[in-house]
């Protein structure tokens, strides 16, 4: 008799203990998270996403402001005529688009200033070849990023 | 050669690294392998690794330059970020790589390293306590090391 109340007696204990440990492990992954806000971004963007990054075909002689340098920071190569690129909206870094895809699929941040790279509130692009041949004319979708 | 598919990036790199090398560091490729550079830097002035040459090792893995070279020293160093294996504690080759990063800032980064150690930031804990505890003493360990193991020849 006294040796199944220890059991018993031990058994609820044990499972207590269980249930302590599952709501620590449970409650304490999320303050770990909230305590390192800046890296709250794992993930890097999906293909969806990465559809609304703005993109345009680099044109020679265009008239084109400082930050648009005239090599891809990925590649290192000359941007040429036609060659897709990709415009990052908020810090106005560009580069090729297979090159910077590439890597905001994995890092979410602009490689050369590591500023947050999002989609959001950006228009889904309608063409639905994500930065494709028919990308509109770069002038006018820079005047609307730039806002 | 075996390096038929060498991305154009490396191979452009490379050819920087060898016509126009930064001051105080000298990185060259393996004939067998054109992803393993052997490389040397020379202690920065004003820091107790001043007049030692070192040895270190670098890697471009395959995703680079989507992840970071791997990065060794082959030299003996009595540093707080740098442990006995010769491994760096540095962020560029952690987690704040980026592609646009290249061999030649790494290397700048690793020398800028040589003349700023951060024992608040250690990969060896005894070097880093020594260095918090009783810094004009580490250095003068560094500095004995360096005569030791970096004197060049
Ligand atoms: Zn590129
Ligand atoms: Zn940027």
């Amino acid at each position: 008799m006294a040796v199944a109340l220890l059991i018993s007696i031990s058994l609820i204990f044990l499972g207590v203990t269980v249930l302590i440990l599952v709501h620590i492990c449970i409650m304490g992954r999320p303050s770990s998270l909230s305590s390192q806000p800046s890296e709250r971004k794992q993930g890097g963007l999906s293909p969806k996403e990465l559809q609304k990054l703005p993109c345009f075909n680099y044109q020679v002689g265009e008239k084109r402001e400082t930050e648009l340098s005239s090599d891809c920071a990925i590649c290192l190569d000359i941007f040429m005529k036609g060659d897709k690129c990709r415009l990052l909206p908020f810090c106005g870094h560009s580069f090729h688009v297979k090159c910077v895809d590439s890597w905001l699929m994995k890092v979410p941040r602009c490689p050369v200033c590591r500023a947050e790279v999002e989609s959001m509130g950006l228009e889904a692009r309608d063409d639905g070849s994500g930065c494709g041949f028919r990308c509109e004319s770069s002038l006018n979708q820079r005047i609307e990023v730039r806002v | 050669m075996a390096n038929t598919n060498l991305p154009r990036r490396i191979i452009k790199e490379t050819q920087r690294l060898l016509s126009d090398p930064a001051p105080g560091i000298s990185a060259s490729p393996s004939e067998d392998n054109m992803r393993y550079f052997n490389v040397m830097i020379l202690g920065p002035t004003q820091s107790p690794y001043e007049g030692g040459v070192f040895k270190l090792e670098l890697f471009l893995p395959e995703e680079y330059p989507m992840a970071a070279p791997k990065v060794r020293f082959l030299t003996k160093i009595y540093h707080p970020n740098i442990d006995k294996l010769g491994r760096i504690c540095l962020d560029i080759l952690k987690d704040k790589w980026s592609p646009a990063l290249q061999i030649r800032t790494v290397l700048l980064s690793i020398q800028a390293l040589l003349s700023a150690p951060n024992p608040d930031d250690p990969l060896s804990d005894n070097i880093a306590k020594h260095w918090k505890a009783n810094e004009a003493e580490a250095v003068e360990t560094a500095k004995e090391w360096t005569r030791l193991y970096a004197s060049g020849t």
